[in-house]
């Protein structure tokens, strides 16, 4: 035995080596079951897939590439907040600081933008997929419910992150679409006092449209993305062809 | 005939060994204790959750306490006059002063009398306290009408309507509805001005040009 292969043995009989890794490598199909129902990052998927779903003219990935670009939006952003502070002074000035000063800050910016457009539009159609091969169908009515909320807050989080830069066109646009809060039955009034935290749209708003952007949406939406992924699983992976 | 003549279900028994097996296994009478448990547990959480909604929202409800939407101080007649609408046309010949955080106009009623007179505008007419309260939204679609030094006339830029220097529509000119619309303001015992904003009066009906109620302009042309 070299003396590589003799280290290559003594990391591999190492206690640490074995409690990270407890399977030995997968090469057949038990311990390549093993590695997916094992893993906690892995174990939400399937650990067999029906060789319909991974034909990719039947669901086009559309939904695994919103969940892609929720990642990217998620990286892209954590970026972008080192350089951006919500106040009404500042925030439009750090937008223009991103894109000119920062290495890197104009690409960054645009991928989160371009990203944020296409979230919404890949949602859009991964909705109108399943609708079309009827796969909200029971069992899977109450995954299709998931889904429309995972839309709503989509489209919430596309809502919101339009004010930040804090110019006219958002400036405008949030305050058209909180009067149509005002207009909602019932608690039109405090809903619209309680969105904007004013009268108005001024610093309160954004503030409260930045927590509502970096915080609160995404991480409701990542609790409903897990059970939506985990839901699919449960009711017999993805729908076959009716 | 009241149910209390009713016969007790069981007899108080005596606590063997084997009464007590046969209550453990038995059925329980009415509620079991898991369940009262269960039930309260459920009870205790459904509670806590509704305190936690009404927490948050009163926790998030903004207050307004010395910004547009509740009262702000602004001060003497010296302190208004300091802060005027236009450079140059000053608070004592009838030129508005201008307060941004009120989002406010404020104007002398009389200027040939330089005071603020102690009292109460409820209305926000001003005419106790010899000073009005404007709010700077134009009546047709919320633009800010500017203060014209030439004609001493408010012209809003979108449209064009016309106000006097006291913001009374002009009938003629331009589509808003209304007068600009008065805050509510109090004049405290040492002249100090205060305004609330979340006590709004709509203004009056137009007045037409050469009618009393409207201050005809100082100049044939204005600014805009």
């Amino acid at each position: 035995m070299s003396f590589l292969e003799r280290v290559d043995q003594g990391i591999r009989r190492s206690v640490v080596f074995r409690s990270l890794f407890r399977q030995p490598y997968p090469n057949d199909e038990r311990s390549r079951a093993y590695a997916v129902m094992n893993n906690v990052f892995l174990h939400i998927h399937p650990v067999r897939v029906r060789q319909h779903a991974v034909k990719f003219a039947y669901t086009f990935c559309l939904g695994g590439l919103s969940f892609f670009l929720f990642l990217v939006l998620t990286v892209t952003g954590v970026y972008l907040m080192f350089f951006y502070v919500p106040s009404a002074t500042q925030a439009y000035t750090d937008i223009l600081q991103i894109q000119s000063s920062v290495a890197f800050g104009l690409l960054t910016r645009n991928i989160h933008r371009w990203a944020a457009h296409l979230m919404v539009f890949f949602v859009f159609l991964h909705m109108m997929r399943v609708f079309y091969h009827g796969a909200y169908k029971p069992p899977r009515e109450f995954n299709w419910v998931v889904g429309v909320v995972l839309l709503f807050l989509t489209i919430m989080l596309s809502f919101t992150g339009y004010l930040l830069p804090w110019d006219q066109i958002a400036y405008w646009a949030i305050t058209i679409g909180t009067n149509m809060a005002g207009y909602a039955p019932l608690f039109n009034t405090p809903s619209k006092f309680i969105l904007l935290g004013g009268l108005e749209v001024g610093q309160n708003t954004l503030l409260r449209f930045y927590v509502l952007h970096i915080v609160v949406f995404p991480l409701v939406a990542a609790i409903f993305m897990a059970v939506h992924f985990w839901r699919i699983r449960k009711d017999g992976g993805i729908s076959g062809p009716l | 005939m009241g149910n209390w003549q009713v016969e007790p279900l069981s007899r108080p028994q005596a606590l063997t060994k084997e009464a007590i097996r046969a209550l453990r296994h038995g059925q329980a009478d009415g509620m079991s204790r898991r369940r009262m448990l269960r039930t309260s547990l459920g009870a205790g959480i459904g509670l806590w959750l509704l305190e936690l909604v009404g927490g948050t929202i009163s926790f998030l409800w903004p207050n307004l306490a010395g910004g547009f939407g509740g009262k702000v101080t602004l001060g003497d007649i010296k302190a208004v006059a300091a802060s005027p609408a236009v450079i140059g046309a000053n608070f004592n010949t009838g030129a508005p002063a201008y307060f941004q955080d009120a989002q406010s106009y404020v104007v002398l009623i009389d200027p040939t009398r330089y005071e603020f007179v102690p009292g109460d505008s409820p209305e926000g007419d001003g005419a106790a306290t010899n000073v009005r309260t404007l709010w700077q939204r134009c009546t047709h679609l919320g633009c800010k009408p500017n203060f014209c030094p030439k004609n001493y006339w408010f012209e809003c830029p979108c449209h064009g309507s016309r106000y006097d220097r006291l913001g009374i529509k002009v009938e003629q000119l331009g589509p808003a509805p209304r007068s600009l619309d008065r805050f509510a303001s109090v004049v405290d015992g040492k002249g100090v001005l205060t305004l609330d904003t979340s006590k709004i009066t709509l203004g009056p009906l137009p007045i037409a040009l050469g009618q009393p109620g409207l201050i005809p302009p100082k100049s044939p042309t204005g600014c805009i």
